[in-house]
Order: C-alpha cells, then structure tokens, then sequence
C-alpha cells in the first residue's frame, strides 16, 4: 500500500517536457494560427476588392478573433499547467477543472449573448435602380450549441476526476519508487 | 472506477462526435449542387383589372423595365390580350397596353386580374407592386419566398416590415407575418401586404435628415435552426429613391408646413387629403403641382391638442370636407406613433 500524498506535494511532481509542449500547442492554435486568418482575410478582401461591402463582416470577424486571443491567454497558461502534471496527480485534476470552467467563461467572452452580429453596407450594389438595398444586419444566434459544449465540459470535468481516480494508485506507485 | 472512467470516455467522445455531426450535416444541403438557402423578395405580376390607370401603368413599366425585355397581358385563363406589348423604357407601349386592358376588361367582364408574361410565356415579377390606395393609406404588395434544401426544418420564419426614415432613427412596422415553419425541401412564399399612413409617411421623412424624400423600408426577417438550438434574424434596409429635392419646411407650435415644388413619386399622383384631427386641420397634396402638407392654423399648440385628444382615448380623424367626410379610426399605437412623429418634427424644428 503506498502513502497518500496532498495536493501541495503533488504540484512539486511535473514534466516540464509535456507542459511545455501543450503551452506551445495552444499558443499555436490561440495566438498563431488566428493572426494568420485575420493576415489571410485581409489579403483576400484587398485581392477581392470589395471593400465598402465586405468592411463589417471583416471588423466583426477580427473583433471576434482578437477577443478570442486575448481572451484566450490564460487558457495557454491553464494548458501548460494541466499538461504539466500526469494522470492520477491531483494537481492536474484542479487545473483542468480551472481550465474547463475558465473555458466556459472564455466562450461567453468570445461570443457575448452566444450571438454574432455581422452588418454589411450593400449601397454600392442597385446603385443605378429606383430600388437600392442600403445595408444587412445579419445576427447568427446559436446560444443553444453553446450551452451544449457547456455540457460537454462539465461531462469532461467528471472526465478528468475518473481519469485521476482510476490512475491515482499507479500515479503514488511510480512516485513512491 | 477503471470501468467508469471507460464509460465516460465513451460517453464523452459519443457526446462531441454527435454534436459535430449533427451540427456539420445542418449546414451541408442535401443537394450538394443547389444552394442550401433560397431566398427572394418579388411577387408574380398579377394585376386586379379594376385597379386605376395610374397604378396598373407604374406596375406594367416597373415589371417590363425590371425584365429587360418585352412581355404581353394575358388573362388568368391564359389568354392573350390583343394590343398589349409592352417594351421597356416605352411609355407609349404602358400607356396603349392599359388601356387595351380596361378595354378587354369592359367587353369580357369575367376577368378580373391580368398576368404580364413574356415571349417564352415566363411570367414577370416585381420587387413591389403598388395597389390601389385611398386618401389616406398607400398600400403596396410582395412576396418573400423562401426554399429550404437544407437538412432540417427552419422554425418560426417570422417577417416584419418597417417604414424608416433616412438616418434609421425612426420606425414604424407596416406589415407583419405570423411565424412559419419551413420544412426541409420545401418553399414557403410569404405574402406582404404594406400599407402605409400617408401623413405617418411624410412625418417619417422628415424625422430623417431633411435631404431627400425618398422612402425607406426596414425587412425584418428572423427564424430558428437546428432545432432550435440556433437562429438568425436579418434586418435589411431598402430605399425607394425619390429624385424629389427635400421640401421647404416651416415648423412653429401651431403650425407645421412642408412645400416641394416637386411631387413625391412614391405616393399617389392624385393625393389630396384633407383631414382633421380634434382641433387641428391636416391637407396633404401630392400632384403634378408638387407636394405640400399644411398642418394646423396657427392658433392652437399642436402637440398639446393631438395629446390632448390621445389622453381621452379618442384615436379617430376625420378625412373630407364637410358634409363630405369619413372618420377613420387609428388603433391606439398608430395614433401614438403619429403623436410620437409630431414631436419629433417639432424638436428637429427647434420648437
């Protein structure tokens, strides 16, 4: 039978290796990877060259991008932190169960209301006709997915803990060796 | 708890394939080919014959203009009416072809609508037709049409109308319909009826920016998908551009007065309403003259007396000249809308 050990002790055991690769992971997918869409969609409406009307679809979409990357730096903190400690330690429980509930609170950051307003300035397009459509506002409302990933996380909250349960007792065995 | 951890993994994998899944194949139409969504905004250029001269020569030109091409008056039993091809731009060709219509309609008193159709017998369609309007509405139709080919129903399609004016600060719903669900593989046509308060209109205009009289429409246009789960709602703001310059206008506490020396072409040609409201004289003119509202005589405070009259609950005007004359009844909001409009013509007149 090996010892039990408390949280506090748990946190001094990690690999810096795996920590870190998940730190970089998600400041690829977090930071990198959106900056290279908002780059992307710049080139592709000056190539376009519908400007006037594709300039509100473009401000929200960057908006929202940039909400997502500053909103999402702890997120890479919180990633680094769980991939830091192993299964069965509890330490990786608390931290994911931070990450998952700062997730939750990061996708209502992101899509605030869980809505996605988009307005389009369609003036330029019947500009020679006695009828002219002046603007779009469009909003996408798909709070009803987003409560459902709410559900997903908290089931993956229950996730982690059953992972840590059911590795606990090999986690101490490797640790007491 | 080995076993336990196996059954969440499962249950969380199946809970994050399935969402995909299901959220994935929402947006992929069944047709890959065809568009998932379409969407259209025209009604089939089917005229009442009893409509008046004016009103079936707007709609003839409007229809043949947007169409590009010449077309012919047919009946709705498919018969084409002799004398009646119409070319765009051809105002001689709208002109002889209405007048061969009320003619045929006189001789054939059975028909009742007309159908302008081309060449290949399609049948034209118009953005907006305009019908026949009374002294103080100006009543105006269209259909939204909308095909589903997307995998699930599209839930609670709700369409509103508004009339705007041209800085977007004033709104005033037209039209309404009751939601609808479309199923999938289905299209669902909506029909529009507009009908618009003339003095409501020209209160609205000025509410604007005072540059142009042109009117504006808001199409409000919202549903659910994916069973509920998301949604949207569309707002497009359209013009009815007016080469009517913007009109002089005088605002005092008694006595609002608009002149142009232009008719607006969005209204009746032969607008002339007189109407009284309580206390305060309204006459509304749009013709060959030019177009013109005189509202109250100078003496009484305009605002207070319409208030006044709301307070009690009496939303009705009074539209003619003595004994000639005909109460309309305002439902409350109208009234309260018309009241609101004048308010907000006094304050943008500094009053």
């Amino acid at each position: 039978m090996t010892e039990d050990t408390t949280l506090k002790q748990d946190m001094r055991h990690g690999s810096w290796g795996k920590g870190i690769l998940a730190g970089v992971l998600s400041f690829l997918s977090i930071v990198v990877v959106p900056l290279a869409i908002i780059w992307f969609l710049q080139g592709l409406v000056a190539s376009m060259g519908a400007g006037d009307e594709m300039e509100g679809i473009f401000n929200t979409v960057t908006e929202t991008v940039w909400r997502f990357m500053i909103y999402g730096i702890p997120v890479i903190v919180l990633a680094f932190l769980t991939s830091f400690y192993v299964k069965g330690n509890k330490a990786k429980v608390l931290f994911t169960v931070i990450a998952l509930s700062y997730s939750i609170v990061w996708l209502f950051l992101v899509f605030p209301g869980g809505a996605f307003p988009v307005s389009l300035d369609t003036s330029e397009l019947f500009s020679d006709s006695e009828f002219g459509l002046e603007s779009i506002d469009l909003t996408l409302n798909f709070l009803g997915i987003m409560l459902i990933l709410v559900i997903i996380m908290l089931l993956r909250m229950v996730l982690s803990y059953a992972v840590y349960k059911s590795n606990r007792e090999k986690y101490l065995e490797k640790l007491s060796e | 708890m080995k076993a336990f951890s196996v059954i969440m993994h499962a249950v969380y994998a199946l809970a994050i394939a399935g969402l995909i899944l299901f959220v994935a194949l929402g947006f992929i139409p069944q047709n890959t080919g065809e568009m998932p969504l379409d969407i259209k905004l025209e009604a089939e250029s089917t005229y009442e014959v009893s409509e008046s001269n004016g009103i079936l020569e707007y709609n003839f030109s409007d229809a043949v203009d947007n169409h590009e091409g010449p077309a012919d008056a047919y009946t709705e039993a498919g018969v084409k009416i002799p004398g009646t091809t119409i070319y765009p731009d051809d105002d001689a060709s709208v002109t002889a072809a209405v007048t061969a219509v009320k003619a045929y309609a006189v001789l054939h008193p059975g028909v009742t609508t007309v159908t302008l159709k081309d060449n290949d017998g399609t049948v034209l369609t118009q953005m907006m037709i305009m019908k026949e309007s009374n002294e103080i509405t100006t009543n105006m139709y269209t259909e939204i049409s909308i095909t589903n080919r997307l995998r699930y129903d599209l839930m609670d399609i709700a369409i509103g109308v508004d009339q705007l004016n041209d800085t977007g600060t004033v709104s005033y719903r037209v039209a309404e319909s009751e939601p609808t669900t479309i199923k999938t593989g289905e299209t669902c046509s909506l029909p529009v009826d507009i009908s618009i308060n003339s003095l409501n209109s020209a209160l609205i205009m000025l509410t604007g920016s005072g540059d142009t009289m042109s009117i504006y429409m808001g199409f409000d246009i919202s549903g659910n998908y994916l069973y509920g789960l998301a949604g949207a709602s569309v707002y497009a703001t359209a013009v009815f551009e007016s080469t009517t310059d913007a009109p002089d206008v005088d605002i005092a506490a008694t006595q609002i007065s608009i002149t142009s020396t232009e008719p607006i072409e969005q209204l009746p040609s032969d607008l002339n309403v007189t109407a009284t409201i309580g206390a305060i004289n309204v006459t509304i003119v749009n013709g060959p003259g030019g177009f013109s509202v005189e509202m109250g005589d100078g003496t009484v405070n305009i605002v207070d007396e319409l208030q006044d009259q709301y307070d009690e609950g009496d939303y009705t005007i009074e539209i003619g000249v003595s004994p000639d004359t005909e109460v309309i009844e305002l439902t409350q909001e109208e009234y309260a809308q018309m009241l609101d409009l004048i308010k907000q013509v006094m304050e943008a007149g500094g009053v």
